[in-house]
């Protein structure tokens, strides 16, 4: 079998993932859809001022601090998305999707702190103007997303023992 | 000096009078494939590419490798 007839039995065989791409983008743009109801929600209704003007760009930096979780989220799908995309094609054991799942790991376990530490931490710093101890707000979701951003990052381990031995395959013509 | 597998791909290519391109293009595999497995710098060859070469080059495996201390 040539090299273009094997790399297209690969992508004939991997194209359901790039379902999963589009499965990706869906839940990308559902996210992105319900972060902006939320900041919308929480800003929108104020008028700017010449006055105000501060007061509604500090609501609007807190309304983008309490979804940085999920804006951390939408990284992990477009890195999910980009992921299956390119195995749909044919490109599988690569430098590049390694780096992607790497990134999509680090990103789960990112929005993971961010709902658990970051964003609690800050909003109560933010209240208390300076003062205020230290909180732990990790619920079962945060503490979930977190365990599988371990987990990819473990799998991405074995992805790239994947690509070692791809490249003494590819040794062999 | 240890002996190593010695492709000779080149002197069956002479011999045919056959350029590498045509070669690679009838067994299905790229020019730079080719050319690694000519130099030798490839860590095998697989059955169905040998094949595949002896095929379109009318020989046999022994005609295309050897056996003896690098050149």
């Amino acid at each position: 079998m040539s090299e273009p007839e094997i790399r297209e039995t690969r992508a004939e065989n991997l194209r359901e993932t790039a379902w999963l791409s589009v499965a990706a983008l869906v839940v990308f743009i559902v996210l992105l859809l319900s972060v902006l109801a939320d900041v919308g929600g929480r800003v929108g209704h104020m008028v700017v001022t010449r006055e105000n003007w501060l007061d509604v760009l500090n609501a609007f930096l807190v309304a983008l601090l309490v979804n940085l979780p999920t804006l951390i989220l939408l990284g992990v799908l477009t890195d999910f998305s980009d992921l299956f995309k390119r195995t749909g094609e044919g490109e599988v054991f690569t430098q590049r999707n390694l780096r992607t799942l790497r990134n999509a790991g680090s990103g789960l376990i990112w929005a993971a702190a961010a709902s658990a530490l970051i964003v609690p931490n800050v909003l109560r710093w933010i209240e208390l103007k300076g003062g205020g101890g230290f909180l732990w707000q990790a619920n079962d979701l945060a503490l979930g997303v977190a365990a599988m951003g371990i987990a990819i990052l473990g799998l991405s381990h074995v992805f790239a023992e994947g690509i070692r031995i791809k490249t003494e395959s590819d040794q062999i013509v | 000096m240890a002996n190593e597998i010695i492709v000779t791909l080149d002197v069956m290519l002479a011999r045919r009078k056959m350029r590498a391109k045509d070669l690679a293009a009838a067994v299905g595999i790229t020019e730079a494939n080719l050319s690694l497995l000519k130099s030798g710098k490839v860590k095998g060859v697989r059955f169905d590419t040998l094949a595949k070469l002896c095929e379109v080059l009318d020989c046999k495996p022994g005609d295309l490798l050897d056996f003896g201390p690098a050149p």
